[in-house]
């Protein structure tokens, strides 16, 4: 009987612990469990058959730490132990005489290591990790893949993702949530239905952190959510240490009453983690296998979701951002052209502080390389962001990179109705989850009427429901064109929104700033139009958080609309605000009686830009006799210890706002950096931001710096070495583990790129390894290192 | 959980005495309360006999192979293994500040050190205090002090199976992620508390940090 009729239909009880069961039988502490099911077979198929004499139905193998990181050290291969496992699990099957229906499944567990950019593990390299293992245990004959005990949503879509492309068994998920319903890296139960439902796994649920008491106090909100069979696999209670050893207090009937609750709630597949026994599991099978289970009821509700956060689209219109899109913005062409990513986190950091609760991402410029600047943008913004992304591009080769390294369930923008497109793209969304946005467009252009675009739309929403992608998986988006360009485009657009709505009952979008598109004061109109087609019904708007036009129609829209109980969110946002042109109301931040200089020593940085503005000098006469000696002022300040580093960081920027304003009235050899630096903090490290205190000084000092980031490898900074040809390059390491990645890097320099000097700097570093590990120069602090750069430049 | 801002100034290179201008005041109130949101503080220690072999020092099957360690720990049969992190909420926090305004990211990282410190202590008192009468709790002593090596962080973490537990991780060059983490061997012997002064039993006299 295969396992997913088995599913639809009863309720399957999971074996219990396996870790406590084999040190009862022998293993040592600090030993491979999972290399027992190799050297000692009798024990682990022992241990599966006493769980399935208890009655349960699922053996998990015995592969929780099954990777290859984990089995460093044992001589023993992944692939190796999970066939040993699977046989082991399948063996004692054979063996068992219940008559209960049995499966085997291959347990994957965490691979030990966080993954980047919180740690040092890079996503690919987990999928590759996993790929290993599950691929073997699928082919040693495993009935289903079990993944368990995740805490970061990151490596869980890596499993889930290694599992789908391995094997076509179904998959089974379980996380580990803390007392407050969270995973330890920060995410909630929302983002990981979201996102394993946009996987489309076969089950899932929670495991371990919590005794059966505190597990199932979450069970009501998973079964509100999700539209798939609920797992519980609860640790026998909290743990607690006695006489050195971990207990856990809850027995077996206490476990198998509570469990019953948890069967009565809903809860399809339950059994046992930590501290569980044969025992308990038999207890558990005998209080519950006679309760009726609950129906596993299908939610329509359309979400997608961030690492932390799921954002669904309902009782209100969403807000996307639409700033991070090169088309008409030559700021942002200008940083993504020099692969300036802070600036593009800053746009986006500014637009979720604005209220957006979506972030577009946009990287469509011709001469970049689009898809490794989008998936560069996409996982950037995600490190630095909770909302999730709507990740947008023409390029199915961007779609398939940006798809793939997106921690959550993003809106995928776009798909239309051409043959070709929908046939590219409804594949990657059924494969990596999300919610598509479906333009109303096909071979045949745009349609000019209502129901012309209505047709489309139904048409896109067949195709995608062969690919298995439900309706409340798509946002139409009936295609706004610009006013200026046809008198009826907005009536098109919103009476073809208000149809689509009506007879499709799918949700809407729309790019809302277009209709503005060649017009002056464009956000006029665009507001204009947005407060319409939230009357129309639009489910999702795509507009500027930073425009206050625009922002204002999208909140009194909402209250006018009946969704602000009491006009609270309206109070909120403008209770206390005078109207816009009376005088008192908006002071600007004047220069008042400060000099530049000051204004820098003190890092006021509006008023450095204005004075810098203002200034009558020339750019190069105002940076020699006025930001120069305030930077050295300051900088010998630090040095001698009445400044502190807080202030000479907002110095610098206050300087570098001076320098922002001067630098478009400067010609081109005027502007020109004194020479280059190359920055680096070596291969292994995670910490830099002294390296990018660094930075930020001598970019104020003049200096071009190519920053290589962080756990930069050796050949990395060669090959930057060679291309930019620096006179100088900088090292920084924290730690002592990480000094000799440093030691490699400077041998590598002087072998294959000499000619350049190196500084170093780093907590533990002394002047004295300095100089025994071949480099030119110990900085000691942040100025240090402006100095010698001052110094290898002939300044 | 607050943050000691003493200790925080104290990390950004003020002396006793010396007080932050206005503007850093401003960028201390603006971070204070985001590293305070951001902060879930979570911690595990187990205890264990500590057992001698000549010249090295064994605490639950690792191998703590330190002279200073030795030294610290002399009078004391048992140790907690201990480890501890304020979690991914502020690395993240920090990644943001490091991106967008570098001030508050350095004003940041002395606070959250500051807050790893006294949350620390804090959970070392509630350890204390449940000791049998007679016996105190050593300052802590973490990889990296003396001629204690990182490299056995890995081992701390895997014995107190802090990853499962806290969340608490090991890179592959020994480096705790989340980064504002601590592990420590804290010694158990006869007689009262020591005060937490860990510079006193560090070896580094010429630290620009070392408390007077």
């Amino acid at each position: 009987m295969r396992f997913l009729d088995v599913l639809s239909r009863e309720p399957l009880f999971y074996d219990g612990a396996m870790g406590t069961m084999l040190q009862a039988a022998g293993l040592l502490p600090g030993e491979s469990p999972d290399v027992w099911s190799v050297t000692h077979p009798d024990a682990v198929r022992d241990i599966h058959l006493q769980y399935l004499d208890a009655g349960c139905n699922i053996v998990t193998t015995n592969t929780f730490g099954c990777t290859a990181s984990k089995l460093a050290g044992t001589g023993f291969t992944p692939g190796e132990v999970a066939a040993a496992a699977v046989a082991r699990a399948r063996e004692a099957i054979a063996v068992c005489g219940g008559a209960q229906k049995k499966f085997a499944a291959f347990d994957v567990g965490p691979t030990g290591k966080l993954l980047k950019p919180l740690g040092d593990l890079a996503f690919e390299d987990a999928v590759r990790l996993f790929t290993e293992s599950i691929r073997a245990g699928a082919q040693a004959g495993a009935d289903l893949i079990h993944i368990e005990t995740m805490s970061d949503t990151y490596e869980l879509k890596a499993a889930v993702l290694a599992a789908k492309e391995s094997c076509a068994l179904p998959v089974c998920a379980t996380v580990t949530l803390d007392q407050n319903g969270r995973l330890l890296t920060g995410g909630d139960i929302h983002a990981v239905v979201a996102l394993l439902e946009g996987l489309r796994v076969d089950a899932l649920g929670l495991n371990c952190g919590l005794g059966p008491k505190e597990m199932i106090k979450f069970l009501p909100a998973l079964r509100e959510i999700t539209s798939l069979p609920v797992i519980l696999n609860p640790n026998a209670g909290l743990p607690r240490e006695e006489n050195g050893k971990t207990v856990f207090d809850v027995g077996p009937a206490e476990f198998a009453e509570l469990m019953a609750e948890a069967a009565r709630g809903g809860a399809r597949l339950l059994g046992g983690c930590c501290g569980t026994t044969p025992a308990h599991i038999k207890a558990l099978v005998a209080a519950c296998r006679d309760i009726p289970p609950l129906p596993v009821e299908k939610k329509e509700r359309t979400v997608v979701s961030s690492y932390g956060r799921a954002v669904y689209f309902e009782g209100h219109t969403v807000l996307v951002g639409e700033r991070i899109n090169p088309t008409g913005r030559s700021r942002l062409k200008q940083a993504l052209r020099e692969g300036d990513v802070d600036y593009v986190l800053r746009e986006g950091l500014a637009e979720e502080e604005a209220g957006a609760e979506i972030l577009g991402v946009n990287a469509g410029l011709p001469g970049i390389d689009e898809s490794a600047v989008l998936t560069r943008m996409v996982a950037e913004l995600q490190g630095v962001t909770k909302l999730p992304l709507q990740i947008d591009t023409a390029d199915p080769n961007a779609f398939v990179s940006a798809l793939r390294v997106y921690n959550g369930k993003p809106v995928i923008n776009s798909v239309n109705g051409r043959e070709d497109v929908m046939r590219a793209v409804f594949p990657l969304a059924a494969k990596y989850g999300g919610v598509v946005i479906a333009l109303t467009i096909d071979e045949a252009g745009i349609p000019e009427t209502a129901r012309g675009r209505l047709a489309i739309a139904k048409k896109i929403l067949a195709r995608a429901a062969e690919y298995g992608i439900e309706k409340k998986n798509i946002l139409v988006d009936a295609l706004t064109l610009t006013v200026s360009a046809g008198d009826r485009n907005p009536a098109v657009t919103l009476e073809a929104l208000s149809l689509i709505k009506k007879e499709l009952g799918v949700k809407t979008t729309l790019g809302v700033s277009n209709i503005s598109f060649g017009l002056p004061r464009r956000e006029l109109m665009t507001a204009s139009f947005l407060t319409l087609a939230l009357y129309a019904g639009l489910d999702s708007a795509i507009i500027n958080p930073l425009s206050q036009p625009v922002m204002d129609a999208f909140f009194t829209a909402h209250t006018l609309l009946g969704r602000d109980a009491q006009c609270a969110a309206y109070l909120a946002r403008y209770a206390g605000q005078a109207a816009p042109d009376t005088p008192a109301a908006s002071p600007a931040p004047g220069p008042g009686n400060l000099t530049l200089e000051q204004a820098i020593r003190q890092g006021l940085k509006r008023q450095a830009a204005a004075l810098a503005a203002d200034a009558k000098d020339s750019p190069l006469g105002i940076i020699e006799g006025n930001i120069v000696p305030a930077l050295n002022a300051v900088g010998a300040a630090f040095e001698a210890g009445t400044f502190f580093l807080p202030q000479l960081l907002m110095s610098a920027d206050a300087a570098k706002a001076a320098f922002e304003v001067l630098r478009g009235r400067m010609t081109a050899s005027e502007g020109a950096p004194l020479g280059c630096v190359v920055l680096a903090t070596v291969e292994g490290d995670v910490h830099d931001i002294g390296k990018n205190i660094v930075k930020a000084l001598l970019e104020n000092f003049r200096f071009q710096v190519v920053d290589l980031g962080r756990d930069v490898p050796p050949s990395a900074v060669v090959e930057a070495a060679l291309r930019h040809k620096p006179r100088l390059v900088g090292l920084s390491a924290l730690m002592t583990t990480t000094v000799a990645s440093m030691e490699k890097t400077i041998a590598a320099l002087h072998r294959d790129a000499p000619g350049c000097k190196i500084m170093v700097g780093g907590a533990v570093l002394t002047a004295d390894y300095a100089q025994r590990i071949g480099a030119d120069f110990y900085g000691r602090d942040a100025m240090a290192s402006v100095r010698y750069a001052q110094e290898v430049y002939g300044g | 959980m607050q943050v000691d801002k003493a200790e925080a100034l104290r990390y950004l290179g003020y002396k006793r005495g010396q007080t932050p201008d206005s503007a850093t005041e401003s960028v201390f109130n603006a971070c204070i309360p985001a590293l305070e949101r951001a902060a879930g503080f979570l911690n595990i220690d187990r205890r264990f006999p500590v057992i001698r072999e000549g010249d090295g020092i064994f605490i639950a099957g690792l191998n703590l192979q330190s002279r200073a360690l030795s030294r610290h720990l002399e009078g004391c049969e048992e140790a907690y293994l201990f480890a501890a992190t304020l979690g991914a909420g502020v690395d993240r926090l920090m990644q943001v500040y490091e991106r967008t305004d570098l001030p508050a990211a350095v004003v940041l990282q002395a606070c959250a050190a500051a807050l790893l410190e006294s949350c620390c202590d804090e959970a070392q008192d509630s350890i204390a205090a449940a000791l049998a009468p007679g016996l105190g709790l050593r300052p802590r002593f973490s990889p990296g002090y003396g001629d204690l090596s990182l490299t056995i962080q890995p081992g701390i973490l895997r014995v107190l199976d802090a990853q499962k537990r806290i969340g608490l991780f090991c890179t592959a060059h020994d480096m705790l992620t989340p980064t504002k983490s601590i592990t420590a061997v804290i010694g158990v012997r006869p007689g009262c508390a020591d005060k937490k002064r860990g510079c006193e039993t560090c070896g580094m006299k010429d630290c620009t940090y070392r408390k007077e």
